[in-house]
């Protein structure tokens, strides 16, 4: 061990950048030659001081080199003996960045997110397609039990919640539809409200929240528990045996909901227009028939097949990406319908400039 | 004689945080090899990087004699001879005991009929004791009894070499103790070479063949038990000669040397 040493003397009341240069000069000092602090000026420990001792600590630990304490008051020593090593939070140890910075690796972030849900894509729509021929395709079964899990038994809430929206704003339409004597266009409006729009975002934001965070806390809770690790050891692809089914479930259950969703908020539609707009189921039906166009139909299938794969794949991005214990679970869970959410919304958006 | 597995300067971490410098060991056939150190020394790192869950930053990785490369999954035909017992067992909890067994013969053998699975599966099963369980989810088993069904997971495929990440962590000295006669059992009978993260130093006398000794990342001893045991290395001499495990192993505050 080298005999050579550095002396660090440390200021009482150091602001927060400073006390990162001394941590940064201690860090460099550790690569090559043993580290002494000096306390003698301290008299008290704020807290980014007791991160710059926990950050140093951990240094010092990964280093051939020791690190020694001197000068200390009493006071000082027993607070530094109570540091734990989980009350340092890993990414405030570097925390000299600036704004441009941060945003900068939010940025990069974000890059990398986008970059990991593509790779998910692709390997999905691989594996469901072209990858049916590949050798090392591994039959694993579940889409079936993911379909009625993920789609079947989210039906009942999806319709009943489609179902109650769409009657309020038929309702709300139908007043203001007769005050203008243009009762008949209910039909037409219902049928475009939601094969264009309600019908697959309701599903979507309905699926977010309980099939996108029921997938979430399945891979999560495998996640903490290393079976997603025992697989990859065993030579499994998590995203053949994980992802897959999941994805296969969600493409075929997103759609068929949407679609009988849509339906279902035209039935609303038609109680409001029959008991509102005095006008008959036959001509509703008929006037939504003549009305509406056959690509809208297909529009609304591709558009919910995206959504579905917005949340499936958000979903179980934020599933492999926990880490450490349950209260992981349950923020991956959180983050997952909020993403899903805003993903959707964007997403909305986007088919809207393209579509219509 | 080659050996099993071979680590040559192995330096692993986490983006610009190095766990382990220059870590080199070798595993010899029918070997138990043991990795011991204190907590955060990186002992779960090194066999995530032999695993390669991680990739490592450096040096080299050699399973039966062929160099892994960082780069790429370890290859089908390599994977297939080793197996993973992890702290926790990890079975996946959808699955039942027999089902959990089966796994890796569906993934490297779909060749084979389903009654062969499940007369291996049941013979595993039979290995570790567990046949009873055949039907059994593992949220039904206790934690002893979980680590024998990922330990018959673990065998499926007759592996040469097996890694075990504190398999008695969490188990009573009792079940424990039967673990380690367990391990022994299969390497005496299977020739099975066996790569063992752990802290019980009962475990460790038991089982021990030759031991690495992990401290700040590098290696401070690689040696046999008996050379362990009479080492005059403070940090060796003060963790074989420990009676309070926390104290030795490194625990959750921060050692400062004040002067």
């Amino acid at each position: 061990m080298s005999k050579e040493t550095f002396t660090l003397p440390l200021k009482e009341g150091a602001k927060s950048a400073l006390i990162f240069s001394y941590f940064k000069k201690g860090k460099k000092a550790l690569h090559a030659k043993d580290l002494i602090l000096n306390g003698a000026k301290l008299k008290t420990l704020s807290k980014d001081y007791k991160l710059f001792f926990a950050a140093i600590a951990t240094e010092s630990e990964n280093s051939k080199h020791t690190l020694t304490l001197v000068n200390f008051s009493d006071e000082i020593k027993k607070e530094l003996s109570e540091i734990k090593r989980t009350d340092i939070p890993e990414k405030e140890l570097a925390s000299e960045m600036g704004n441009i910075e941060r945003l900068g690796e939010k940025a990069f972030e974000i890059f990398d997110v986008l970059k990991t849900l593509l790779y998910l894509l692709s390997e999905s729509v691989y594996w469901s397609s072209l990858g049916l021929f590949d050798k090392k395709r591994v039959p694993f079964k579940g889409t079936a039990k993911q379909l009625i899990t993920l789609g079947s038994e989210a039906a009942p809430i999806v319709f009943i919640l489609v179902f109650l929206i769409a009657f309020t704003l038929a309702l709300q339409s139908a007043n203001m539809l007769n005050t203008f004597g243009a009762g008949e266009y209910l039909a037409f409006g219902m049928g475009f409200l939601m094969f264009a729009e309600m019908g697959p975002l309701l599903t979507a934001i309905i699926l977010a929240g309980r099939s996108g965070s029921s997938i979430t806390a399945e891979i999560a809770s495998m996640a903490v528990n290393e079976e997603i690790k025992a697989l990859r050891t065993m030579g499994i692809s998590p995203i053949q045996y994980l992802v897959l089914p999941r994805f296969k479930a969600m493409s075929i259950g997103v759609p068929v909901l949407s679609f009988c969703a849509s339906i279902i908020g035209c039935v609303a539609g038609m109680i409001v227009a029959g008991l509102f707009c005095e006008i008959s189921s036959t001509t509703y039906w008929n006037a939504l028939r003549d009305g509406l166009p056959i690509l809208l139909l297909f529009k609304s299938i591709f558009k919910s097949l995206v959504f579905g794969w917005i949340v499936t794949l958000i979903a179980c991005l934020e599933g492999f990406k926990v880490h450490g214990g349950a209260d992981a679970v349950g923020t991956a869970t959180t983050k997952c319908v909020v993403y899903s959410i805003a993903g959707i919304i964007l997403a909305d958006a986007a088919f809207s400039f393209i579509f219509y | 004689m080659q050996p099993i597995l071979e680590i040559e300067n192995l330096k692993a971490g986490y983006g610009s945080k190095v766990i382990l410098n220059d870590v080199s060991f070798k595993v010899m056939p029918g070997e138990i090899r043991v990795i011991l150190g204190g907590s955060g020394c990186g002992k779960s790192t090194l066999l995530n990087n032999i695993l390669q869950l991680e990739k490592p930053l450096a040096g080299n990785i050699s399973l039966f004699g062929n160099k892994i490369d960082a780069r790429t999954p370890i290859p089908d035909e390599l994977r297939k001879r080793t197996g993973v017992l992890f702290q926790g067992g990890a079975l996946l909890t959808s699955l039942t005991v027999a089902q959990n067994a089966a796994l890796p013969l569906k993934r490297h053998r779909p060749d084979l009929p389903e009654d062969i699975v499940k007369a291996i599966v049941a013979e595993n099963l039979e290995k570790v004791h567990l046949l009873h369980a055949y039907h059994k989810y593992p949220s039904e088993l206790s934690g002893g009894m979980r680590k024998r069904a990922a330990l018959a997971r673990a065998l499926a495929l007759n592996p040469e070499l097996l890694f075990c990440d504190e398999p008695s962590a969490g188990l009573d000295p009792i079940t424990s103790r039967s673990l380690d006669e367990l391990l022994l059992e299969l390497r005496d009978n299977l020739k099975i070479s066996v790569v063992i993260v752990t802290h019980e130093l009962d475990s460790i006398k038991t089982i021990c063949d030759k031991f690495i000794f992990l401290k700040n990342g590098y290696v401070l001893l690689d040696a046999s038990l008996e050379e362990g045991l009479n080492s005059k290395i403070p940090e060796i001499k003060e963790f074989f000669n420990r009676e309070n495990n926390e104290t030795q192993t490194g625990n959750n505050y921060f050692n400062f040397n004040f002067l």
